[in-house]
């Protein structure tokens, strides 16, 4: 089974993919065309959803200080907009969000919250039920090493295929 | 209360159940409220919608290969709600919500489709 076109455009669906550098990464959907190794995998990837849901939310984490520029929020707005990126971050993972969610062909995404110590990004008790090398679907904007470019810079471009 | 505020409520209650789609929106006419989300309508529908969703394609089926499908808009789904009973509610006539996306709270702007189908 896969994400069905009518699917992927109703549905804010969460899902993630595994870099060796980068570690487990969460993305929002927000009604936007998934990469297509997510688009194939959607059971195994609900239930990477739901083995993540059950985690101890006990990881310190920060927010992107950027975001009111980004979103154009204000800081109630902020805190709403927050919550379920904060939830991820707590579990030890970085959590992206689609950044123009009025257009679900583009496949721009910002950092949001992640885990304040580096090396939480590996600890996660379960296998993954598939991987997929980040640097075939992610393109990293900036041209700068994700290691020298403070995360609230982080913005990937998703390739489909 | 108000419809943005009944909205919200709505928005809530579907949170509290883990579940996330795109947009959720609320609608009104002549005192009448209803609320949904985005997922494909029933193809089931009044006259007056389905002709005004064929003047951009097949239901179901992406305008010019992008874009949300047709039929696939919380907007569709909640005028279909609003029109059990009266089907001869005027579509530019519907009140909508500001239309929300639920993880965030985020307005969603409306879309091309939805601009022509209820003349927004
Ligand atoms: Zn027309
Ligand atoms: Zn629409």
């Amino acid at each position: 089974m896969s994400y069905t076109v009518l699917e992927q455009y109703s549905r804010d669906i969460d899902y993630y993919i595994y870099n060796v550098t980068l570690g487990l990464l969460h993305f929002a959907s927000a009604g936007g065309r998934l990469p297509r190794v997510i688009e194939a995998n959607d059971i195994a990837n609900e239930q990477l959803h739901e083995n993540i849901s059950q985690l101890p939310s006990d990881f310190k984490y920060i927010t992107n200080p950027n975001l009111s520029e980004i979103l154009g929020l204000n800081q109630l707005q902020l805190e709403s907009y927050l919550t379920d990126f904060v939830e991820i971050a707590k579990k030890g993972i970085c959590s992206f969000d689609k950044t123009n969610i009025n257009n679900p062909e583009d496949q721009t995404y910002h950092l949001v919250a992640w885990p304040e110590n580096e090396s939480d990004k590996f600890w996660w008790p379960f296998d993954l039920p598939f991987q997929t090398n980040i640097n075939n679907i992610i393109l990293n904007r900036s041209k700068i090493p994700f290691s020298e470019n403070p995360k609230e810079n982080w913005t990937f471009t998703l390739k489909l295929d | 209360m108000n419809l943005e505020e009944q909205t919200e409520k709505y928005v809530i209650k579907l949170i509290s159940f883990k579940f996330k789609p795109a947009v959720v929106i609320g609608a009104e006419y002549n005192g009448k409220r209803v609320f949904s989300y985005s997922k494909p309508c029933d193809s089931n529908m009044r006259n007056s919608l389905r002709n005004k969703l064929r003047e951009l394609g097949d239901l179901y089926i992406q305008k010019n290969g992008k874009g949300n499908p047709i039929g696939n808009c919380a907007e569709v789904n909640v005028s279909q709600k609003l029109m059990i009973g009266n089907s001869t509610i005027p579509l530019d006539k519907i009140i909508f919500s500001t239309p929300i996306r639920p993880r965030t709270k985020q307005p969603v702007p409306i879309c091309d489709n939805c601009k022509h189908t209820f003349d927004k």
